[in-house]
């Protein structure tokens, strides 16, 4: 999960489902709602940050991709708030106290 | 040029057929005395286990088929546990058997894509002419019962020589008066008992030429809420689109090989006694068991199905009757199950779906 800059904590919601292919990309699957959503390889680690139970800040996440791929660029931390924020629009995350 | 093709890592769906008892004994049915019609029949727990697996396997979607799953007992435990592991699901059945506490099981999920009812006239008299007394009946009510539950319903609509001119009346009943979002439509195909029945159920040339003409003037009607992956609908538009690419001299991209069907890339089925098999409609090519055999292993490893997917690497220009087709270019072969069960080879095209033998038995293009 990741604790935001405002406090806020967000948590993967319990039902949603990550399928993972063989190239590294990956599929978001809500199946209360049947909605999918593809993502590349490193909004797979986000994800799988999110869902995990250790509570992480934007900085921690970007030290996990920058330890699984190269040429990170410096600008991930907007990277994985953009990407948080999408996910939280399509409900796929939700507010854990 | 063959396409190149990516498995993907696990089966996107699953096709589980849970019973081969029916209530019914319709003249097509493709699963009745085929390999899939098996007499044993895996208990809940063994269902149950398997989703599991499924669902750690990040599959998406189940769908519950027969025989007719309404007569299982157990079938709400079933869907409760594609529902636990994460996974929609569809259920495909004649109407006849579903009660409204398992139709309001169904719908509190808010897992149901969908459950798809056959209905194949809008009189008993048409329905019932292939599918038995009492039917049509059952159908109806089935869809009375889901649609008071609030379950999604759509039907399919196989078409046969005695419901070509009701056409018009079974679709304006499922969309305009039942509100069907969408509907889908086929013909039978030499499987199952429409092998025994084939004089009775399987459209000539000419009677396949007013079934295209029909039902594409309905779609034009009703939008894309007409869909088809077989049957006339499909043979209509397919074969309009190889005529146009041969009068450019062009082939059609992926085409000229064995590419159809494309299902065991996304998919795999399960018989009602748990072997893996390709699809439903390839029955006889056990892949291993469920529970005993792992999913992933079965998927990504398998010897028979790998060769299954690598029938679209083979030409048709290496079969005789394709070889000097003037649309091989723009053929897939077609589904390889009309294949074996004409033949007893997959590895081959499947001509009850052929261009060139349906315009030489006096077929004609229907424009779309």
């Amino acid at each position: 999960m990741i604790v935001t800059s405002d406090s806020q904590v967000l948590k993967t919601k319990e039902q949603m489902v990550l399928r993972e292919e063989f190239d590294d990309w990956a599929i978001l699957f809500d199946p209360d709602t049947g909605r999918a959503m593809g993502i590349s390889p490193t909004g797979a680690t986000i994800w799988k940050c999110l869902a995990s139970d250790a509570k992480l800040d934007v900085q921690a996440i970007a030290g996990t991709l920058r330890e699984e791929y190269d040429g990170i660029p410096d600008t991930v931390d907007t990277e994985i708030l953009e990407f948080i924020d999408s996910v939280r629009k399509h409900g796929y995350v939700e507010e854990r106290s | 040029m063959t396409e190149n093709r990516r498995l993907m890592r696990t089966p996107k769906s699953v096709d589980v057929d849970i019973t081969s008892q029916c209530n019914l004994r319709c003249k097509y049915c493709f699963h009745k005395s085929s390999a899939g019609d098996t007499r044993d029949e895996l208990p809940t727990e063994e269902w149950v286990r398997f989703f599991a697996e499924c669902g750690s396997n990040a599959v998406m979607d189940v769908t519950i088929g027969g025989g007719e799953p309404f007569l299982r007992p157990d079938l709400t435990a079933l869907v409760d546990a594609v529902v636990a592991n994460r996974m929609r699901f569809s259920v495909l059945s004649n109407g006849g058997k579903i009660t409204p506490e398992v139709a309001r099981h169904l719908a509190a999920t808010g897992r149901c894509n969908h459950v798809q009812i056959s209905v194949d006239g809008a009189s008993a008299e048409v329905h019932d002419r292939l599918r038995g007394r009492g039917a049509f009946e059952g159908a109806m009510r089935g869809i009375r019962i889901l649609k008071e539950a609030g379950v999604a319903i759509t039907s399919r609509i196989t078409i046969h020589r005695y419901n070509i001119a009701d056409l018009d009346n079974i679709v304006a009943l499922l969309i305009d008066q039942i509100g069907m979002p969408s509907i889908s439509t086929n013909s039978a195909c030499h499987q199952g008992l429409a092998r025994e029945f084939e004089e009775e159920v399987q459209l000539t040339p000419q009677e396949q030429c007013d079934a295209m003409e029909k039902i594409v003037a309905l779609s034009k009607r009703y939008g894309n809420r007409i869909t088809a992956q077989a049957g006339p609908l499909a043979q209509a538009r397919g074969y309009q689109q190889m005529e146009d690419a041969r009068k450019q001299g062009v082939g059609i991209p992926g085409r000229g090989y064995l590419t159809g069907c494309g299902c065991m890339w996304s998919k795999i089925a399960v018989r009602p006694d748990g072997t893996y098999v390709p699809c439903g409609m390839l029955s006889h090519m056990a892949l291993g068991r469920i529970n005993r055999d792992r999913l992933l292993d079965v998927w990504q490893n398998h010897a028979e199905l790998t060769a299954l997917r690598n029938r679209y690497r083979i030409p048709l220009s290496k079969f005789q009757a394709c070889a000097d087709c003037a649309w091989q270019m723009t053929c897939t072969g077609n589904c390889p199950a009309g294949t074996y069960t004409r033949t007893g080879e997959v590895y081959a095209p499947n001509t009850d779906d052929c261009l060139k033998r349906f315009l030489e038995k006096g077929g004609r293009f229907v424009e779309v």
